[in-house]
C-alpha cells in the first residue's frame, strides 16, 4: 500500500490565500490582466521602435531629430540620396525576408476582423525592420502601422504561449494593436475606439473593456519614458459662433469628396508599381528616390507630416504653400505607399485633412467671415478627413480631441465628421481599411454557426488530475485554473470525472485532509460533457442546462478528453460568428 | 446519528478487540460490521473496492489510526463501521501500524457528506489523547460515547 503524508499547515494556508486571490480572478478578469500585459508590451515595442528608428536615422543622415528639420539642413543631393538609400535597404530586407521567413505577415486587422488572432512574430519583425529603414529615411509614411502590427504580434505570441482559444486570442491581438496605436498617438481612447469599432466591430464591454485597458496602459507607460505631450495642442478659448458650423459642415463635404479620391490615388500608386513589386529593393528605391526628388524642392513632404501640421496650426504658412504642400505630400505618400514601404497612411492623411481645412478656413476668412481662425478649420479638417477615410466618425472625433485637447473643437468636429461620413457614404467611397477588413485569410469565425464544432474552439491546454491526486495537489491545480472545474483522467487520457471547486471550497484550509483525500474520492462523474463534434447550438443548450463555467470536451469515439470549453469562449465565438454573418 | 457527523454509527457496527493480522482481514471484518447497509452478496465486492482505494493512496493518518473507504453504488447512504484491533497491524508500505480503524462506504453522489465525515473524524483524532481514550473503551457503547465527546472536542480544537 502506498504512503501519504499531511501537507504542512503553512503550505495549506498559503495555498488558500492564493486560492482566495484567484477566486477574485475569473476568466474575464484574467483577460484584463492579459490586456494590461499587452498594453505594457505595446509601450515597450513603441520605445524600442523609436530608438531603433533614431539609430537608423543617425546612420543614414548623420543627424537625429525631426525629419523636416533635418531635411531642411541637407543639401539637395542628400535629400535625394537618403530616401532612395533607405528605400533600397528597406526593399532588400523585404526581399531577403521572403526567402528566410516564407510565412506571410498577417495584418493584425485581418487577424482580428477575419482571422482567429494568429499574428506570427517573425515575418512581422522582418516587416518592422523594413519599416525602420523607410521611416528613418524620411519616407512619407507613418510609424503607427508597424507599431500596431508589432504590438499585435507580441500579444498574439503571448496568447499562443498561453494556448488561449481563438476567440480570446483574437481579443488579445486587438488589445495589442490598440496598445501600439495608443503609443504612437498618445490617444488611448481613440485607439481603443479604432480597434473596437472598426476592426472588432463591437464596443460591448466584453471586448471594449480589455482593449481600452491595453491602450490606456500603453499610453501611460509611453508617457513615463517620453514625458507625454499633446500632439497638436490648440489653446483657442474664444467663443465658437454657431454660424461657423455651416462652414465646418462645408469642410465635412469637401473632405467627404476628397477622401475617396485619396484612397483611389493610393490604389493607383499600387498598380503603378505593380510591375516591379516582386523586386522590392527596386520598387522601394524608386519610391524613395521619388520622395527625395519632391523633398529636394520641398523638404516638408518628408516624414509623416507631424511637424508640418503643427506649423499649420500655428499659422506659419500661407495658403499657396499649403496647397502646394498638400499636392506634393499626396504624391510623396503615393510614392511611398505604392512602392511597398511598410508603414501607415493614417498620419499622412491627417496632413491632407489639415490642408483642406486650412485652405477652406483661409478662403472663408478672406471672404469676410473671420470669426474663426484658419487653424481651427485645420484641426476640424483633420477630423473630417480622418472620418471619411476610415468611416469611423466617433474614432475621428475622439482622436482629434485627444490630439488637441481643445474642448471648443468638439462640436465643430462632430458637425464636420458626421457630414463627411454621410458624404463619403453617399459617394460609396471605400475606406482605407476596407480591403484588409474584407479580404484575407478566412478563419473559423467565417463559417456558419451549424458548421463549427466544439472541437475547433476548445482550450486544449488545461490543468488535469489523476485519480490519485491528493487534495493538496488539487488545490494547487485550482490556483492555475479559473474555470472552477478540473477534469480527472487516467494514464491514457480517458476522462473519469471532474473535481468541482465549489465542492472542496470549505475544505481548503484543512491541512489534515490534504494528504488523505484523493481526486477519485471527490470527483463528480455526472458533469455533462461535450462531444468534440457537437455544433455550437448544441453546446449552447448544454450550458443552458448546466451551471458550469466550463465543460469537458471528449472525443466521443475514444473517450479521451481533448480540452475544456468555457462558457465565455463559447459566447465570444457565437457573438463573432453572428456579427460576421450580418456584415 | 452522531452529532456533527453525516453518518450513523451504532454499537452493532463497532468491533472491539478485533483479531486481524493483515489489513485485508481487518477490512473484511469491517465490511461485515456494516450490517444491512450492504447486501450480503456484495460485501466481497466492497472489500475489493476498499482495498483498491487503499492501494491508490494510504488512508493511514498516523497515531495508529486509518480511514479505509470506497465510493460505491453498493450503498444508499454513507455507512460507517469501526474497529479496535487486538494487535496493531502494519498498514502500508511505510511500515506504520494501525489499531484504530473507521471504514466508510460512500454513495457516489455523497461527496460533501464524505468530506464532512472525514474531516470530523480527522479532527476528532487531533485532540491530545483522543486516540488513547478511544482505544481504552470497554464496550461499544462506551466507544460511541467517547467518540461523541472527541468529535465535539475536535470541532473546537485548534492546534
Amino acid at each position: 500500500m502506498s504512503e501519504s503524508g499531511p501537507v504542512s499547515r503553512v503550505r495549506m494556508l498559503t495555498l488558500r490565500l492564493r486560492y482566495l486571490a484567484r477566486q477574485a480572478i475569473g476568466a474575464r478578469q484574467r483577460i484584463l490582466f492579459y490586456a494590461f500585459l499587452a498594453g505594457l508590451a505595446g509601450a515597450v515595442v513603441a520605445a524600442g521602435f523609436q530608438y531603433a528608428t533614431a539609430l537608423v536615422q543617425m546612420l543614414l543622415s548623420g543627424k537625429h531629430g525631426g525629419y523636416v528639420e533635418i531635411f531642411r539642413s541637407l543639401e539637395w543631393w542628400q535629400r535625394l540620396l537618403i530616401p532612395a538609400t533607405g528605400g533600397l535597404l528597406a526593399g532588400a530586407v523585404q526581399y531577403f525576408a521572403r526567402r528566410i521567413v516564407p510565412r506571410q505577415a498577417t495584418s493584425y486587422m485581418e487577424a482580428v476582423a477575419l482571422g482567429d488572432g494568429d499574428v506570427p512574430m517573425r515575418p512581422n519583425l522582418m516587416r518592422a525592420s523594413s519599416a525602420l529603414f523607410s521611416i528613418a529615411s524620411g519616407e512619407a509614411i507613418g510609424r503607427e502601422g508597424p507599431l500596431a502590427q508589432l504590438a499585435a504580434a507580441t500579444a498574439s505570441g503571448i496568447g499562443r504561449l498561453l494556448r488561449e482559444p481563438p476567440a480570446r486570442l483574437r481579443l488579445l491581438v486587438a488589445c495589442g494593436a490598440a496598445a501600439g496605436l495608443a503609443a504612437a498617438y498618445n490617444a488611448p481612447l481613440a485607439s481603443a475606439f479604432f480597434v473596437a469599432e472598426i476592426i472588432m466591430g463591437s464596443i460591448s464591454m466584453e471586448s471594449f473593456g480589455p482593449i481600452l485597458l491595453a491602450s490606456a496602459t500603453s499610453s501611460v507607460a509611453t508617457r513615463l519614458y517620453d514625458g507625454g505631450h499633446t500632439l497638436y495642442p490648440i489653446s483657442f478659448t474664444g467663443d465658437m459662433p454657431v454660424s461657423g458650423l455651416l462652414f465646418f459642415a462645408l469642410a465635412g463635404i469637401l473632405c467627404g469628396f476628397a477622401a475617396p479620391a485619396f484612397v483611389a490615388t493610393l490604389d493607383y500608386s499600387k498598380r503603378l508599381f505593380g510591375g516591379i513589386a516582386s523586386m522590392p529593393y527596386l520598387s522601394l528605391a524608386i519610391g524613395g528616390l521619388l520622395v527625395g526628388v519632391l523633398a529636394a524642392f520641398h523638404p516638408e513632404v518628408v516624414g509623416n507630416g507631424k511637424s508640418v501640421i503643427r506649423e499649420m496650426l500655428a499659422g506659419n504658412y500661407v495658403w499657396q504653400f499649403v496647397l502646394t504642400l498638400m499636392v506634393l505630400k499626396i504624391l510623396a505618400v503615393m510614392a511611398a505607399f505604392g512602392s511597398g514601404a511598410v508603414g501607415g497612411v493614417f498620419t499622412p492623411s491627417l496632413l491632407v485633412g489639415a490642408s483642406i481645412g486650412y485652405l477652406l478656413g483661409t478662403g472663408v476668412c478672406a471672404a469676410g467671415y473671420d470669426a474663426i481662425p484658419p487653424e481651427l478649420y485645420c484641426a476640424v479638417g483633420m477630423g473630417a478627413f480622418l472620418c471619411a477615410v476610415t468611416h469611423a466618425p466617433v474614432m475621428a472625433i475622439v482622436m482629434i480631441f485627444e490630439m488637441t485637447l481643445c474642448p471648443v473643437l468638439i462640436v465643430p468636429l462632430v458637425a464636420a465628421s458626421v457630414v463627411s461620413y454621410f458624404t463619403v457614404h453617399a459617394l460609396q467611397g471605400r475606406s482605407l481599411y476596407a480591403k484588409a477588413l474584407k479580404s484575407g485569410p478566412k478563419s473559423i469565425f467565417d463559417r456558419e454557426m451549424g458548421e463549427l464544432t466544439v472541437g475547433e474552439i476548445l482550450r486544449p491546454s488545461f490543468p488535469k488530475l489523476s485519480a490519485g491526486s491528493h487534495l493538496g495537489a488539487i488545490t494547487a491545480s485550482f490556483m492555475r485554473s479559473t474555470d472552477g472545474i478540473i477534469p480527472v483522467v487516467n494514464k491514457k487520457g480517458f476522462y473519469l470525472g471532474a473535481v468541482l471547486l465549489k465542492t472542496i471550497k470549505p475544505y481548503l484550509r484543512d491541512a489534515d485532509l490534504a494528504g488523505t483525500v484523493i481526486a477519485s474520492d471527490i470527483m463528480h462523474d455526472d458533469v455533462p460533457t461535450l462531444d468534440a463534434k457537437a455544433d455550437l447550438p448544441g453546446a449552447l443548450r448544454a450550458f443552458s442546462n448546466a451551471d458550469y463555467d466550463a465543460l469537458p470536451v471528449l472525443d466521443s469515439e475514444t473517450g479521451i478528453i481533448l480540452g475544456l470549453l468555457s462558457r465565455a469562449d463559447l459566447y465570444l465565438t457565437v457573438s463573432e460568428v453572428t456579427r460576421r454573418q450580418s456584415v | 446519528m452522531l452529532q456533527g457527523t453525516p453518518f450513523i454509527l451504532e454499537p452493532a457496527n463497532i468491533l472491539l478487540g478485533l483479531d486481524a493480522t493483515t489489513p485485508e482481514e481487518a477490512v473484511h471484518a469491517l465490511v461485515g460490521a456494516l450490517g444491512e447497509s450492504v447486501d450480503s452478496n456484495r460485501k466481497k465486492q466492497l472489500v475489493t473496492l476498499v482495498l483498491a482505494r487503499e492501494e491508490e493512496a494510504s488512508t493511514c493518518l498516523g497515531k495508529g489510526t486509518a480511514l479505509p473507504h470506497a465510493r460505491t453504488s453498493l450503498v444508499n447512504r454513507l455507512s460507517v463501521s469501526a474497529a479496535l484491533l487486538k494487535t496493531p497491524v502494519t498498514w502500508d508500505a511505510s511500515g506504520k501500524t494501525v489499531n484504530l480503524l473507521f471504514l466508510m462506504a460512500i454513495p457516489k453522489t455523497a461527496i460533501e457528506e464524505y468530506l464532512l465525515a472525514i474531516r470530523t473524524l480527522t479532527h476528532a483524532f487531533k485532540t491530545p489523547g483522543a486516540v488513547e481514550r478511544l482505544c481504552a473503551a470497554k464496550d461499544a457503547e462506551g466507544f460511541l460515547a467517547t467518540l461523541g465527546r472527541e468529535i465535539e472536542a475536535g470541532a473546537q480544537y485548534k492546534a
